[in-house]
């Protein structure tokens, strides 16, 4: 991630917040949609409860007016129809009901009695005939609805029982009281006042009402309520005034009556209360987050302080530099984080001394392994020192054994031609010098020169170092060995037999192959005057086995003896004393075959001699 | 009688030489030669000489050898050495005692050497002979 795309620890621990904080404003409106939901349920619920209590209260009021006028009928002044009586007994009951009339009427609806006049005044017939015919009809008592009083003028209410006499339905008893008094009795409930309370009557006509009663009683409730009350004993609906706002309103039928009250609040008065919590809510919660978010803000900086105290340090580290305190105080992680940070200091501190002490011992190690390889070296320079002295004195012995080979081979012609020399001036004085003489003389001198030129020939052929591997037939370089040594062999009477099977040749170096037969050939022929052998005997036999090319050299000088069998092929192991031998001579054979020409040369017994065993 | 003088040497071509040119210089003589010791005491017992001139170092049979076996036939034999590798020493020490120092000649060899030898042998044999 680039470094400027990196949010930093604040805003981090904010998401933080925000993620918790999140679920809880989910939860809140939740909540929030729940309370309002309950809380317009619990509207209704109160204004259910409170119809039903103004229903029973209404009702309770008509049952009493009903009881009393019952208890009126039984009056005995009803079968003597004494009236003023009656008017008498009227105007006793409606001490308890003031704003109340009692009527008496007959089947025709003639009103006999009539308490709002005096008695004896001229009555005129109910208004309400229809409610006078059904107590007739009935026999029952009845409650009328909302009607307009034929004497008082004023919309009232009546209830109408009848005046039983021998089983017929003789008066009809009506007590009838204003509207007003179910108005009273509404304002008497103890409501929240932005609350409207209406009774209406079974054909739902506003009877009684809060607030203004004037302007409602007697007119029709509104269509929404009419249907709904048709419809159903009680229930909640949203009641719509013309030219008004919406209402919450609840209903309850008054089974006695068939009356309805209803208790109904703005809607807006309930929303604006139920909007208030809401915000009120809203901004609580709003400001519980913010105050997280101010928190976790402030909490975030400490932290990031915490975390950025840490930066300094270690960078410090980073750069090698000893750290040994970190300031970090709020968070617990980030001083356990600080402390890790100095234990990682003196960590490193410990370990760069560990490591400079391993560094110091390494070095001298170092040194050590220097000097020691210095020493090997030196001790390599020395062995190859050894082993050019080695060579060189290899060389040297050859060298001499070839300077003596050569004194040998050149004694008996030097001999020769010094005689040679001498012959002219002596045979001049005995007269025999003529010129067949002289010419015979030269030819002689000239042969034996070119022998002996022939001889130096071949010994310088034999010193030139082989440059490069060659080709070359074994049995040539046998007989050039012999033709070499050829002189001593003859000194010492050494029979020399060349046995041949096949005509093998190898890849190598024909002169260091030669000295190697002469090398073997020295130390038999060493041997041989060492142990003065009487017929000393020389076989060399060249052939080739499987895909290797043999030469065996094989003498009767006796063996090598078995102490010393292991010992011939190591450098300066000579037997013959110092001036005999070098202690070279086996040593470079071995070298040069196995080395050189990758061959094998070993030595062993055999019945009465030794045999030198060259594989190439 | 004519004196007899043999030469014992493995160089054929010294041999050659000596051989020719002693017959020269003694003509008087009877000069006879071999190329081995072996070779020298079989001639000694066919012929029998006065001098013998011969090598040391020889194939066969060396001179040292062959002259002890020729004083054994003929123990007045006059010997003249001529060696190019024996010492001196080890010649008179093998050949024993009565050997004159002049009877050794080294190699190469001077003819003033030789011939003095030769004089000085032959005067020996005739003071034998008396």
């Amino acid at each position: 991630m680039p470094e400027n795309k990196k949010s930093t620890i604040r805003l981090q621990l904010c998401f933080l917040v925000a993620a918790c904080v999140l679920p809880v404003w989910l939860l809140a409106t939740v909540m929030v949609r729940h309370a309002y939901v309950t809380k317009l349920d619990q509207v209704n619920r109160d204004m259910l409860v409170n119809a039903r209590a103004m229903s029973l209260v209404v009702d309770r009021e008509l049952a009493n007016v009903q009881a009393s006028l019952a208890a009126l009928a039984t009056s005995p002044s009803f079968r003597s129809r004494d009236l003023p009586a009656l008017y008498l007994q009227c105007k006793e009951i409606l001490r308890n009901y003031p704003g109340a009339d009692i009527v008496i009427a007959d089947r025709d609806g003639q009103q006999l009695v009539n308490t709002y006049r005096p008695f004896g005044s001229t009555l005129p017939k109910r208004s309400n005939l229809r409610m006078v015919r059904r107590i007739f009809e009935t026999g029952q008592p009845q409650v009328s609805d909302l009607f307009i009083g034929a004497v008082t003028r004023r919309p009232l209410i009546a209830i109408d029982v009848p005046v039983i006499i021998d089983g017929g339905v003789a008066f009809d008893l009506s007590m009838t009281f204003s509207s007003e008094k179910l108005s009273t009795i509404l304002q008497s409930r103890n409501v929240f006042k932005e609350w409207y309370g209406a009774v209406l009557d079974r054909n739902g006509v506003i009877t009684a009402r809060t607030g203004n009663l004037g302007d409602v009683v007697g007119k029709q409730a509104g269509l929404e309520l009419r249907r709904a009350a048709a419809a159903a004993g009680e229930g909640s609906i949203m009641q719509t005034f013309p030219a008004k706002e919406e209402a919450f309103t609840a209903f309850a039928k008054s089974s006695y009556s068939g009356w309805t009250v209803a208790f109904g609040v703005p809607k807006g008065l309930v929303l604006h209360q139920i909007y208030l919590w809401v915000a009120w809510a809203v901004a609580g919660v709003a400001a519980i987050s913010m105050l997280g978010l101010l928190l976790a803000i402030f909490i975030g900086h400490r932290i990031a302080n915490d975390v950025l105290s840490l930066v300094e340090p270690a960078l410090a580290i980073g750069q090698g530099r000893v750290v040994t305190s970190i300031r970090s105080e709020s968070v617990k992680e980030t001083t356990e984080v600080a402390e890790a940070l100095v234990q990682a200091s003196h960590l490193l501190q410990r370990r760069e001394t560990e490591r400079d002490l391993a560094e110091r011992q390494l070095s001298l190690a170092m040194d050590e392994l220097r000097s020691e390889t210095a020493e090997k070296i030196r001790a390599l320079e020395e062995l190859r020192r050894q082993e050019q002295l080695l060579t060189q004195q290899s060389r040297q012995a050859a060298l001499g054994e070839m300077i003596g080979n050569i004194a040998h081979q050149w004694r008996q012609p030097l001999n020769a031609l010094g005689l040679m020399v001498q012959q002219p001036p002596l045979f001049y004085e005995l007269g025999q010098v003529d010129r067949e003489y002289l010419e015979e003389h030269a030819r002689k001198t000239m042969q034996i020169v070119k022998h002996m030129s022939q001889t130096i020939d071949d010994f310088r052929s034999f010193f030139r170092p082989d440059k490069e591997k060659v080709r070359f037939r074994i049995a040539d370089e046998v007989g050039k060995t012999l033709s070499l040594v050829d002189g001593w062999l003859q000194s010492l009477n050494i029979a020399v037999e060349v046995k041949q099977d096949g005509d093998p040749c190898i890849e190598g170096y024909p002169n260091e192959f030669s000295q190697v037969l002469l090398n073997i050939l020295l130390n038999t022929r060493d041997a041989f005057v060492e142990r003065a052998v009487a017929s000393p005997r020389v076989v060399i036999a060249i052939g080739e086995e499987k895909d290797r090319s043999v030469v065996v050299v094989t003498d009767n000088a006796g063996g090598i003896p078995e102490g010393i069998i292991d010992k011939i092929f190591d450098p300066y192991f000579t037997t013959k004393g110092p001036q005999a031998g070098t202690g070279v001579g086996l040593f470079m054979s071995k070298t040069i075959i196995e080395k050189n020409m990758g061959g094998v040369l070993t030595a062993r017994n055999v019945p009465g001699g030794a045999e030198f065993r060259i594989e190439v | 009688m004519k004196l007899r003088m043999m030469v014992v040497e493995d160089d054929r071509d010294t041999l050659e030489i000596l051989g020719v040119v002693l017959q020269r210089k003694y003509v008087d003589m009877e000069i006879r030669t071999a190329n081995n010791g072996r070779k020298g005491v079989d001639l000694f017992r066919q012929e029998s000489f006065d001098i013998v001139i011969t090598d040391v170092n020889m194939p066969e049979m060396d001179g040292i050898a062959m002259v002890q076996a020729l004083r054994a036939i003929k123990p007045d034999v006059q010997l003249i050495f001529i060696t190019a590798d024996t010492g001196r020493a080890t010649v008179e020490h093998s050949v024993g005692t009565g050997f004159h120092l002049d009877h050794y000649i080294a190699k190469p060899v001077d003819y003033k050497d030789l011939f003095t030898a030769i004089e000085k042998s032959l005067e020996a044999v005739n003071a034998c002979r008396g």
